[in-house]
């Protein structure tokens, strides 16, 4: 479990101003829950994730991972996907994926099997031996999410992960992560902006608005699962969501103009 | 292997050219350019070469810019004396000493300032303003701290080495995406992984780029320093031709350092290919 309580982040610029990114932010992220933080640019939600890996510390409040409060870089039981899939270049498909089990000490036999089997849920199994390099932008995606799952981290962070793609790749990506969310069950907290993504992919959708960001508001998706992405669209229900969270990001658009 | 894939990586630029897809008309519209292209050099040099040969002694006295035919035989004769090799393996030595020195302090001094920022904020200006000094004008100074022999013109050599080398690591420590740091971090990788096979690998194209760079940079420091005072070296050599009016034999020196600048080059080009063979992609599995 994850709670974020009563969160404050300052920055100061170079110029000696406090510039307050988030204000007060409260909310849990359960077990098991794929939680989507959506919001505007400039919002402070990619803050909010540095805060929670403890890549930066909080100013005020705290937050709490499995009963510790976070105060430096949490490792071994988190995973992070970034924007950009940030592979080395100079190794491998199957090399990148093994990386995180060889920081492990995992035995090489061991680490070739279990990225094999990562390689093949994302569907890059042709391609362990291709360089990063090499492969389209989506497939590079691909690995960076069999890089995380194949250390099993049992709470991951993704940071507006699909964002570069376009919107064919994305969908499919979705989907792709979905199913392998399905199958083995994690906790997810995924950072975006992109309003459709976060009711298609999520259990809750956390909006943030403002500046400073807060919370305004939390709300579960009751969409069943599995869910089609590619045919969200023409849902009713799903519809119904969309309109409802744009309601909270509105005012909050109109403040971060300028 | 996926077509998809196939068509990607024959797009790829490899050594800045384009690898032609494996149709038979566009590989044989690339070969034609390509002998175009060697023709128009070949014609090129020839035409140099001619002109050169055509107007010593009628145009210009020989004495002053020789002639290719003269240079030719000299190169060759010159070859054959012991002397010559004698001199070929003194400035050799300076070469190699020289830059293996200034290569060296170069990476160390450029990881250790990309990597402490307290180092670099103290340093990086010092450093700028060391670099300001035009290097050659040293030489008269190692002369005096190091003598008349090899030692005064590999420190001028390593000087000029160091600051190429330095800069080139150091920049390639900054470019390094701190976003991939805090992804190994988060992974639970420790400073020795991080450096093994993240930062090192990075650091290795602005090595390669220096290694080259710093060739033909430390022959002229070498050569300057032979210029100044030496009894011996491919400069030392130059200039006792230029004394004496021997313009085949000044080129003939030049050829040779010329020479011994692409052999190092060459070595530098075989071991990179070794080592970024990453960076060769498009060239299919």
């Amino acid at each position: 479990m994850l709670e974020f309580r009563n969160v404050t982040k300052r920055f100061e610029t170079p110029g000696g101003q406090e510039v307050t990114v988030l204000q007060d932010v409260s909310f849990v992220v359960q077990d098991d829950e794929f939680c989507v933080v959506v919001g505007p640019s400039g919002c402070g939600k990619s803050t909010l994730l540095n805060l929670a890996l403890g890549l930066v510390p909080v100013s005020e409040g705290e937050v709490v991972h499995d009963g510790k409060v976070v105060e430096s870089i949490v490792s071994s039981d988190v995973g992070y996907i970034t924007q950009d899939a940030n592979l080395l270049p100079w190794s491998t498909v199957l090399e990148n994926i093994m990386s995180p089990l060889e920081i492990r000490g995992i035995p090489k036999s061991e680490r070739k099997a279990t990225a094999m089997e990562w390689a093949e849920a994302v569907g890059l199994s042709k391609f362990v031996d291709y360089f990063p390099g090499q492969l389209s932008g989506g497939m590079q995606k691909r690995c960076s999410i069999a890089r995380t799952m194949a250390y099993d981290p049992g709470m991951i962070y993704m940071d507006e992960p699909f964002g570069p793609l376009d919107a064919i790749t994305r969908t499919i990506l979705q989907e792709t992560l979905l199913n392998l969310w399905q199958s083995r069950r994690k906790t997810i907290l995924f950072i975006t902006h992109d309003l459709v993504e976060a009711i298609a992919l999520g259990d809750t959708v956390v909006v943030i608005n403002g500046q400073p960001g807060g919370v305004k508001a939390r709300i579960p998706i009751p969409l069943s699962r599995p869910r089609e992405i590619r045919h969200l669209a023409a849902d009713a229900e799903f519809v119904e969501l969309h309109t409802k969270i744009w309601s909270y990001l509105e005012p909050g658009v109109e403040t971060n103009v300028g | 292997m996926s077509t998809r894939v196939e068509s990607r990586s024959t797009a790829v630029a490899v050594d800045g050219e384009i690898v032609a897809p494996k149709t038979s008309s566009k590989a044989s519209r690339n070969r034609n350019w390509r002998l175009k292209v060697s023709i128009g050099q070949v014609v090129t040099i020839l035409l140099i070469l001619g002109i050169w040969q055509a107007i010593s002694g009628p145009v210009i006295p020989a004495y002053l810019i020789s002639s290719p035919t003269s240079v030719i035989s000299d190169t060759f004769n010159l070859l054959q004396t012991r002397t010559m090799w004698t001199d070929i393996s003194v400035t050799t030595q300076e070469l190699v000493i020289g830059y293996a020195i200034g290569v060296v302090f170069g990476i160390l001094v450029g990881i250790l300032m990309g990597s402490v920022k307290f180092l670099s904020s103290v340093f990086e200006p010092i450093i700028a303003g060391i670099n300001g000094i035009p290097k050659i004008a040293l030489a008269p100074l190692f002369l005096l701290w190091f003598g008349l022999g090899i030692w005064s013109k590999v420190a001028q050599a390593s000087m000029i080495v160091f600051f190429v080398m330095y800069y080139n690591v150091y920049m390639g420590m900054l470019s390094i995406s701190p976003m991939m740091l805090k992804l190994f971090q988060v992974m639970g990788a420790n400073r020795r992984y991080v450096a093994r096979k993240v930062i090192l690998p990075s650091l290795s194209i602005p090595i390669f780029a220096g290694l080259k760079a710093c060739v033909p940079f430390a022959m002229i420091g070498v050569i300057v320093g032979e210029f100044i005072a030496a009894d011996q070296g491919i400069g030392y050599f130059v200039l006792q031709a230029t004394q004496q009016f021997d313009s085949a034999g000044l080129f003939s020196g030049i050829i040779i350092m010329v020479a011994m600048v692409l052999i190092g080059m060459s070595i530098v080009t075989f071991c990179q290919n070794r080592v970024l063979f990453w960076q060769r992609v498009g060239q299919g599995k």
